[in-house]
């Protein structure tokens, strides 16, 4: 299973874990699969339907290139990095 | 052209040939935005508030209307009605509706200089005349322009509708107030408190940093033409052509595709020539009129009206054994965002710990709004506050421990594999061969002589960004190959880029001929910020590098009437084949072949498009001897060295060049440049005389080492260079100062002032004369 990571401001959307376990296969269904387990992570991730401008996502220490698209391995670890930038 | 020796493994990279930009540059030939001349050229001017906080109750445009050879005015009213949304700006990204109400103030005016009416006439002056007789009224709101006054429960509210953002876990920000405080977020790892508890020694520290500007040498300028079939053109100054056409359309709600950007060639941006100001009321007054319109700013307007850096104040604690492992972090960042949200606190909650692992560590960031200019990014935007404030604790703890400071930052350091302060493990960086390299520089181990002189030290982090680039690259018929990017060249990089498709493909630097093209000729290029463009540039390089080779040999191949995988295309741009059958060798050079292409099937072209985000993190090490006059309290730097990871030097001139340039803004946060405002908010200081930058005559050589640690990430290592640099100077300079007089200074910068205070309050307090005291710790 891919293992998501979920920063310290987000959590409040997960009952406080810190971590979330998800099947691989391609980033947008595994983003769907972390929304569905957690609807209060849309408002957190996505906008107007798609990633947040301000939100990166890691795969293995690496920033996804190919967006939604990118395939997630199995014993990926995933991170979701905050914004270089301020509020709005 | 010139190129100078080699000196890496390389052919072409690490050679010192000249920008093909050069030339033009210091001659005056090159054309910047405010040369742009047509038929018909309307010109504007803006009329901004004198106030720092004010209702706009009316705009009264009709004496200025009414004056012969005005030809229109535009206000907010002008403007689309937009709420809400987030625009990606490169780097950064911002709120819509707040980008928009700085273009023009709508119901408020939030700051000394906020645009609020613009008026295009035939002639400058005439504009400039209109702009007087445009009647304001304005109900006077109570200003605040300090970001902790902003931050407490009875200060004045630049938007009512505006709530805290909390992003962070367990902590007590309302969120449901009116509140200057538009974001709190917070990263942390460990048991902090415990830690604390259980660490030998723990020191806290305040600090302070004043705004400060960019100072790029050219001011802001755009020229728009709206055309009567609808398509608006724009030519700017601007570090991202793209950006500034999708976030032109957005703002006025036209489709992309009816707006094209050229971009002019940019005299500095540093990150402040990201945002859009200009355009959009450039383009409704060209709209309003039906001529071009060319809008440029005048030096007091880019002060008062373009995004500085935030203003900040940090608090860091630190805990840490005898041994001088440091095993708790806490760090309480505020950033004056200016008039709408945005500060850069983020990348500084990002950055403040960046080149160590602590096991244990709290880093709270707030985005405060402030009676001040938006805040726009600057020279890796937010790093150099926060990691001044971690990197002069250090310094302290150092002291505290009897530890040579560096030893005490090799003991922390991070590396490969251990997480940021996001979580994410870092991937081969330099950090330590970058403290080592300061440990063992010749600066660093010399005998430092003299009264009143002092040396410092510090670190700087910085992420370093990816993100999308596009070019594409053409054969031409004599053997040179035409290369056009979307990346505005700011630092060289025509050069950079064209060095990495030239070694790419065999060919000599000369044979390469870089061009910079607007929106509608080069596949979408993201900004030239975030040390990104000869990193990402050089990734497209080296695939249209790869391509157009294996072009090359497919046409070979056809000629040849042979398999393409007979084909070879060698270190030195021939393409080969084995002998055909009656012993003719076959081989072409890659001129003999170019030559032939009209005749064996047409021109030969690639265009590549990328999103690359395997960014290398830069390091820096800085040292620095001062020496200081207990008179006036000037500082004068006598030596500095910067020693950075580069990852691999492409055009080590350029990457020098860029350090340089880092350090002397950086000296210039630490020693000089201020925002100066006065109780009602207005800044009195916006020009170059007030402003005080460093010159060459106030510093010395600023030597660099460049650490060469390839970025894996990357075909030819690169790493971002332009950014970290600017961080270190004031934690160096601060230490340096220090060492020199025995008081730390907290607060930045130390100018001869603030130098001066220091010494007399310590001599009034000690009842001897000024300058006897010890530091403050």
């Amino acid at each position: 299973m891919a293992i998501v990571h979920i920063p310290t401001h987000m959590r409040h959307a997960t009952d406080g874990a810190a971590t979330v376990e998800l099947p691989g296969g391609r980033l947008g269904r595994v983003i769907d699969a972390l929304l569905a387990a957690h609807p209060p992570l849309r408002d957190e991730i996505m906008l107007e339907g798609r990633v947040r401008p301000d939100i990166s996502i890691a795969i293995n220490s690496a920033m996804t290139e190919n967006g939604l698209l990118e395939e997630v391995p199995d014993d990926a670890e995933i991170h979701l990095v905050p914004a270089l930038g301020g509020g709005h | 052209m010139v190129t100078t020796e080699k000196t890496s493994a390389y052919r072409v990279i690490g050679t010192r040939p000249i920008r093909p930009d050069g030339m033009d540059k210091v001659t005056g030939r090159a054309a910047y935005a405010a040369d742009t001349r047509m038929a018909d050229l309307l010109h504007a001017k803006i009329l901004r508030s004198p106030h720092a906080h004010a209702r706009i109750k009316s705009i009264d445009a009709s004496r200025a209307l009414a004056l012969d050879g005005v030809k229109a005015v535009v206000t907010a009213a002008d403007l689309p009605h937009i709420q809400s949304g987030i625009m990606d700006m490169g780097t950064t990204s911002a709120g819509t509706k707040w980008l928009l109400d700085n273009v023009l103030a709508s119901d408020k005016a939030l700051y000394h200089g906020h645009a609020v009416a613009a008026v295009a006439a035939i002639d400058p002056h005439l504009a400039e005349d209109a702009l007087e007789l445009i009647e304001v009224e304005y109900e006077l709101l109570t200003p605040v322009t300090d970001v902790r006054e902003a931050m407490l429960a009875n200060a004045p509210i630049l938007h009512p509708d505006l709530r805290t953002a909390v992003r962070a876990e367990g902590i007590d920000t309302p969120t449901d107030v009116a509140t200057n405080i538009a974001t709190h977020m917070r990263l942390e790892r460990g048991d902090v408190e415990a830690a604390f508890d259980a660490a030998d020694i723990v020191i806290e520290r305040e600090f302070e940093t004043s705004w400060f500007h960019q100072g790029y040498i050219e001011p802001h300028s755009a020229t728009a033409f709206w055309s009567r079939d609808g398509q608006l053109t724009i030519w700017n100054s601007s570090q991202g052509p793209f950006v500034v056409r999708d976030a032109v359309a957005r703002l006025l709600k036209i489709p992309v595709q009816e707006v094209t950007v050229v971009p002019q060639e940019i005299g500095g941006g540093f990150g402040g020539k990201i945002p859009i100001y200009l355009e959009p009321i450039a383009a409704l007054l060209s709209k309003k009129t039906g001529q071009p319109v060319r809008l440029t700013m005048t030096r007091e307007g880019v002060f008062q009206a373009t995004g500085p850096t935030s203003a900040t104040y940090n608090r860091i604690k630190l805990g840490a054994m005898r041994d001088g492992t440091i095993v708790a972090a806490d760090a309480y960042l505020a950033y004056a965002a200016g008039a709408y949200p945005g500060s850069p606190v983020g990348a500084g909650v990002g950055c403040a710990f960046g080149p160590y692992y602590f096991e244990n560590q709290r880093i709270d960031g707030f985005d405060v709004v402030t009676n001040g200019p938006k805040s726009a990014a600057y020279r890796a935007p937010g790093a150099p506050a926060s990691e001044f404030a971690v990197e002069a604790t250090i310094n302290e703890l150092a002291e505290r421990l009897d530890m040579d400071p560096i030893d005490l930052r090799i003991k922390n350091a991070t590396e490969e594999g251990k997480p940021n302060s996001a979580g994410v493990p870092f991937p081969r960086i330099g950090a330590k061969e970058v403290m080592d390299a300061v440990k063992n520089h010749p600066h660093y181990t010399s005998e430092l002589q003299g009264e009143d002189v002092g040396r410092g030290v510090g670190l700087g982090f910085w992420f370093n960004a990816g993100l999308e680039s596009g070019s594409s690259a053409t054969i031409n018929s004599d053997g040179s190959v035409s290369l056009t990017v979307g990346s505005v060249d700011i630092g060289g990089t025509r050069a950079s880029l064209a060095m990495q498709l030239a070694e790419t493909m065999g060919l000599e630097y000369e044979q390469i001929k870089p061009h910079v093209a607007d929106t509608d000729s080069v596949p979408f290029t993201h900004v030239t910020g975030g040390s990104r463009t000869t990193f990402a540039g050089g990734w497209v390089a080296y695939e249209l590098g790869i391509e157009l080779r294996d072009k090359m040999r497919q046409r070979a191949a056809d000629i040849w009437e042979i398999d393409l995988d007979s084909v070879e295309y060698s270190d030195t741009a021939a393409i080969t084949a084995l002998p055909d059958d009656e012993g003719t060798d076959r081989i072409f050079t890659f001129a003999e072949l170019a030559a032939k292409m009209s005749s064996s099937g047409g021109q030969i072209s690639a265009t590549v498009s990328i999103n690359k985000n395997t960014q290398g993190p830069a390091f820096a090490g800085h040292i620095v001897d001062v020496k200081v006059d207990r008179e006036t309290g000037k500082v004068t730097v006598l030596r500095y060295t910067a020693i950075q990871d580069v990852g691999t030097a492409i055009h080590p001139s350029y990457v020098e060049g860029q350090i340089q340039g880092g350090v002397a803004q950086g000296v210039g946060m630490a020693l000089t440049e201020e925002y100066y405002y006065d109780n009602e908010g207005h800044l009195a200081n916006a020009s170059f005389l007030d402003y005080r930058m460093p010159t060459t005559l106030d510093l010395p050589m600023i030597d660099t080492e460049l650490v060469e640690v390839p970025n894996p990430g990357h075909p030819y290592g690169v790493r971002g260079v332009g950014e970290v640099p600017i961080v270190p100077p004031m934690p160096t300079l601060q230490q340096a100062v220090a060492d020199a007089i025995g008081l730390r200074i907290y607060q930045m910068p130390m100018s001869p002032r603030v130098v001066l205070e220091e010494l007399l309050d310590v001599g009034a307090a000690s009842g001897i004369g000024a300058g006897s005291g010890t530091g403050r710790s």
